[in-house]
C-alpha cells in the first residue's frame, strides 16, 4: 500500500471519528437537558477538529520523513490521484456553501451554521480521501 | 464521438526477458514507485507519455512494442 493511500485511510477514519465525537457530545448535552442554542459548542468543535487533523498531520509528517530517508516520494500517479481527490473535496465544499448561505440569510442560530461548516469540512475530507482510495484500488481514469 | 479504447502493455513479459528485472528496479529507472509499475502492468493506470517513453527505454524496446492501444471500434469505422 502506498504511503499516500495510508494517509487517505487515516483521513477517512479520523474525520469520521471526529464528526461522530462532536455529534455524540451534542447529543449527550441534549439528553442532559441543555438546549442546542444554550450549548457552548466552540470548544468541543475545536477539540473534535483537532481529533480530525492531528492524525492526518502526524501521518503526513511520518511518511514525509520516511520518504526523505528513502529518496522515494510521491510520483506522477500519486499526484494524479491526489488531484482527483482535491477536485471531489472542492466540489463538496462548493455544495456546502449553498445551504450555509441560506442558513445565514434566514437567521439560523450560530450553532447550526457552525455545525454545517464543520460537517461540510469533515464530509469534504472524507469524500476526497474516499476518491483517492478508489483511485488506488480500482485505478485512475485513462488519458 | 471519442473512440475511447483500452491501453494495454507487455511490461511484465519484457521485464522477464530483460533478465528478470523487478518492478522496483524498473520503477527506480523511470522515477516511479513499485506500486505505480504494478498499476500500469494491471492496466489500472495510464502513465504519462514521458513515463511511457522512459519505460520503453528502460526495457530497450520501441514504445509501440511495450504499449498497445485497442480502439473501442476499428479506426475508420465512422470515426
Amino acid at each position: 500500500m502506498a504511503d499516500e493511500e495510508r494517509i487517505s485511510w487515516v483521513t477517512v477514519v479520523s474525520c469520521g471519528l471526529g464528526m461522530l465525537a462532536f455529534v455524540g457530545l451534542v447529543l449527550m448535552r441534549l439528553i442532559g437537558g441543555t438546549a442546542v442554542a444554550e450549548q457552548n459548542y466552540s470548544m468541543p468543535m475545536i477539540a473534535c477538529m483537532a481529533v480530525m487533523m492531528v492524525p492526518i498531520l502526524a501521518a503526513k509528517i511520518w511518511t514525509g520523513t520516511r520518504n526523505q530517508d528513502k529518496e522515494d516520494g510521491p510520483d506522477e500517479r500519486d499526484r494524479e490521484i491526489a488531484r482527483h481527490g482535491d477536485q471531489a473535496r472542492y466540489q463538496v465544499l462548493l455544495a456546502t456553501c449553498v445551504p450555509l448561505l441560506s442558513m445565514a440569510f434566514s437567521g439560523a442560530e450560530h450553532f447550526w451554521i457552525a455545525a454545517a461548516v464543520f460537517a461540510g469540512l469533515g464530509t469534504s475530507f472524507i469524500v476526497g480521501a474516499g476518491v483517492q482510495i478508489g483511485g488506488y484500488r480500482r485505478g485512475v481514469p485513462a488519458w | 464521438m471519442v473512440n475511447r479504447g483500452r491501453l494495454g502493455n507487455s511490461i511484465r513479459g519484457l521485464r522477464a526477458t530483460a533478465g528478470g528485472m523487478t518492478q522496483a528496479e524498473l520503477g527506480a529507472m523511470v522515477g516511479v514507485t513499485r506500486q505505480t509499475i504494478i498499476a500500469i502492468e494491471q492496466g489500472k493506470y495510464s502513465p504519462s507519455l514521458e513515463t511511457a517513453f522512459l519505460i520503453a527505454g528502460a526495457l530497450k524496446h520501441p514504445l509501440t512494442e511495450v504499449f498497445t492501444y485497442e480502439y473501442a471500434t476499428p479506426l475508420g469505422a465512422g470515426n
